[in-house]
């Protein structure tokens, strides 16, 4: 009996514990060992392939610097950390941002998530509906009305695009020099009126009146403040209205007594340049001239004064509305494959949940879509006591207007929403091009609106045929 | 009286041949102006503090204020532009050297072995190089996703030959042509096949066209910008054209300095290259043009 016993042996699996291991026990471990070491390579290749998974993302090029150190190096490699993604952030000028998404749409290969820097409605054929992304951030912490305009399409109940946050479009005046004219760019009549006597101290306005993206937003403003639209809400075409022919007058006005002619090749670089090379006495744009004023041009800093946009005349209503100066608006081709959708979701509704880091890495220029984001009380300590704005002794409150522009901002395609047919009209510049065409005596008011007007209706007609719109 | 005829008419021919020559070398100095105003105004702007560059009222081609390397350091330190330029460097060379692969051949057999035809074709060719990229970007796009380059510099090196290679098989067909075909027939004659002629005979005495080639298509490689744009978008992979222009605009905010010292310093080996080799480049463009 003894010859045929098993052969055993003693086997320590712990400190103090020894195991008897018999020789068939010994083989099974042997062999399970040798296959565990031969599959190990195999579950290796799965820790890598996991580790592999990608989120890439186009941005613009943010004018804060700090922005895209924030996002690009921080929040993205530890949001990759967490969650076992490597993410890669690329940047194009906000320039090239609708030729590349139509060629990344023509190849049906592109990035998971792709930022748009205005409302991206003619893609939305292309978008996937993230409604399942937005509802519970909305429910969480509520949206602003322009955002939802800009990002949601109420005929096709779709959310075509998330909408992080908005640049506000405040006016830059040299306070130094309307001081001593006496006035405030309070309402567009001060405006003109300062306005000649500034041009004959050779510091004129500097409102481009050309095809680039701030002149589309100021004439918008402008447009509003005298009670015209390009849209009513109900999508129908209202360019060619008295409210136009009066503020194409006006403007034409403003333009021969207030301005050079050089507004009428701008792009949209200009007004930075002409506000910082003193040239200009009253611009539109985002805070980035003050922004860079503060960084290279100390003297000049502390006379430029954010302003909110100007009221209309009173008896065209006395609105005081300004554009949305960059609309900032993730979107997710439908092309994608479902996993690289879920992850890119995932990461939005993450990025939402810290957006007050963004809030502060963006340094007041970017403004928060879903409201609570940011709380109140941060919004108005960030815009009343800006650190850098405090450190100049004669302008600590520059930026406290920002806390009111929620007020003030509306969307592009305002009182509607910043629908396809809107979104066409602003990339083609029909609204600078109709100003334009007046203030050079090419066309008279009437005939400008009736021009802006052939040009439009089949643009509306064209997005409401493809069922984008009511 | 007598004598002093000859005198006045020596003196005035002398005048007349110091004024010519101070025309020649105004005419002279008028032109190199003109050509390196470029590189004087970037090298001015690179080194310009912006206060000094922004102010309308400075003579904008002193320095009114002292000279600074923050837009160099800016350049260097905040973006990828040494990396910028080895891939440049990476995809010109490659698409020189496929440039040569093909268009030698080419270039050969148009002008000797396809007859009446070759001129056609060869118009044919040049035609092609006139489509403009923002024209083919769109379709190029598709072509790229099916290969799976995007984001990939080797994107460029598929894309780039399509315009190299026309337009220097045109160039090096016309640079053949010049030379006599008696050459290769003697070359064949003692005893060489077709390709050792081309490469004994032909091809050592048209360095100079070759030369031409390699750079016209490592400038036009370095140049390019639509198809750079629309095919590469990691920062680490772009090419000085498109690195240069989209990390140095942010916004409407337009880094001035250290894009004219990105321009300087990409154009430099550019100026070099040309500066080395100009009269086999003029001879490699005339050569062929006066056949």
């Amino acid at each position: 009996m003894d010859e045929h016993k098993p052969d055993v042996k003693w086997v320590q699996v712990a400190d103090n514990r020894w195991r008897r291991v018999t020789r068939r026990d010994l083989i099974k471990f042997t062999i399970a060992g040798a296959a565990a070491a031969s599959l190990a390579p195999f579950a290796n290749v799965q820790v890598l392939l996991a580790q592999q998974r990608r989120l890439t993302i186009l941005h613009w090029a943010h004018f804060v610097p700090g922005y895209d150190k924030w996002f690009d190096t921080e929040y993205t490699k530890e949001w990759g950390r967490a969650n076992n993604v490597e993410v890669v952030v690329d940047h194009i000028p906000f320039g090239q941002i609708p030729a590349r998404a139509a060629a990344e749409v023509a190849a049906r290969s592109g990035h998971d998530l792709y930022q748009h820097i205005s409302p991206p409605s003619v893609f939305e054929p292309e978008t996937e509906d993230l409604t399942d992304t937005v509802d519970p951030l909305v429910k969480k912490y509520g949206i602003i009305e322009l955002a939802r305009r800009s990002s949601y399409n109420p005929k096709t109940k779709k959310w075509f695009g998330l909408s992080n946050s908005w640049v506000p479009d405040p006016a830059h005046y040299r306070k130094d020099l309307w001081d001593q004219v006496g006035f405030v760019p309070d309402s567009w009549d001060n405006v003109i009126q300062a306005g000649r006597k500034l041009k004959a101290m050779g510091v004129p306005i500097g409102l481009g009146i050309s095809n680039d993206i701030d002149a589309n937003m100021m004439h918008r403003d402008i447009m509003w403040s005298f009670g015209a639209t390009t849209q009513n809400q109900s999508n129908e075409v209202t360019i060619n209205s008295k409210n136009t022919i009066e503020v194409l007058k006006f403007m034409k006005a403003l333009f021969k007594e207030t301005m050079d002619p050089e507004v009428l090749a701008w792009d949209a670089s200009s007004n930075n340049r002409a506000m910082l090379a003193g040239k200009v006495s009253y611009v539109y744009n985002a805070i980035s001239i003050a922004r860079v004023a503060e960084k290279d041009f100390q003297q000049l800093s502390p006379n430029i004064q954010i302003y909110k946009p100007p009221r209309g005349p009173q008896m065209l209503g006395g609105k005081r509305l300004g554009a949305q100066h960059v609309m900032l608006v993730y979107t997710i081709w439908k092309f994608l494959p479902d996993d690289r959708k879920k992850l890119a979701k995932q990461f939005l509704t993450d990025l939402i949940n810290n957006w007050g880091r963004a809030f502060k890495a963006a340094e007041l220029y970017e403004f928060a879509s879903f409201t609570n984001t940011v709380p109140n009380a941060q919004l108005k300590e960030a815009c009343f006591n800006d650190p850098v704005a405090a450190k100049q002794e004669n302008n600590p409150g520059k930026y406290k207007e920002l806390y009111y522009s929620f007020g003030w901002s509306t969307n592009v395609g305002h009182p509607g929403y910043a629908n396809a047919a809107e979104s066409e009209t602003f990339d083609t510049f029909i609204i600078p091009q109709m100003f334009a065409l007046v203030a050079t005596d090419k066309m008279t008011p009437e005939a400008a609106a009736k021009w802006a007007e052939d040009q439009m209706k089949p643009i509306w007609a064209k997005w409401k045929q493809r069922g984008l719109m009511a | 009286m007598a004598t002093a005829q000859p005198t006045l008419t020596l003196r005035s021919l002398s005048v007349q041949r110091i004024l010519g020559r101070v025309g020649l070398y105004l005419i002279v100095a008028w032109f190199t102006f003109f050509a390196s105003f470029p590189f004087i105004w970037m090298a001015i702007t690179a080194f310009k503090r912006n206060a000094d560059l922004y102010n309308f009222k400075n003579n904008p081609f002193l320095f009114n204020a002292p000279p600074t390397l923050e837009h160099m350091r800016l350049l260097f330190e905040e973006t990828l532009f040494s990396k910028w330029l080895l891939n440049t460097g990476f995809v010109a060379t490659i698409v020189v050297i496929i440039t040569l692969l093909v268009a030698v051949p080419a270039g050969y057999s148009l002008a000797r072995l396809t007859g009446r035809w070759g001129r056609r074709l060869g118009i044919g060719m040049f035609l092609t190089y006139l489509v403009p990229p923002s024209l083919l970007f769109i379709p190029l796009a598709r072509v790229i996703s099916v290969l799976r380059l995007q984001d990939n510099l080797w994107a460029l090196v598929v894309v780039y030959p399509s315009f190299t290679i026309p337009f220097c098989s045109w160039l090096l067909m016309g640079f053949f042509k010049s030379i006599p075909g008696e050459l290769e027939e003697a070359a064949i004659v003692d005893g060489c096949t077709r390709l050792g002629a081309l490469r004994r005979i032909v091809l050592p005495i048209s360095v100079a066209g070759i030369l031409t080639v390699v750079i016209f298509a490592f400038a036009l490689s370095m140049q390019e910008f639509v198809y750079a744009l629309t095919f590469i978008s990691p920062s680490s992979m772009k090419t000085v054209g498109i690195g240069v222009p989209t990390d140095l605009i942010r916004g409407d905010v337009f880094y001035w300095g250290s894009l004219m010292g990105g321009a300087l310093v990409a154009s430099v080996p550019a100026a070099i290259l040309y500066s080395l080799f100009l009269d086999r480049f003029i001879a490699g463009l005339t050569t062929g043009a006066f056949k």
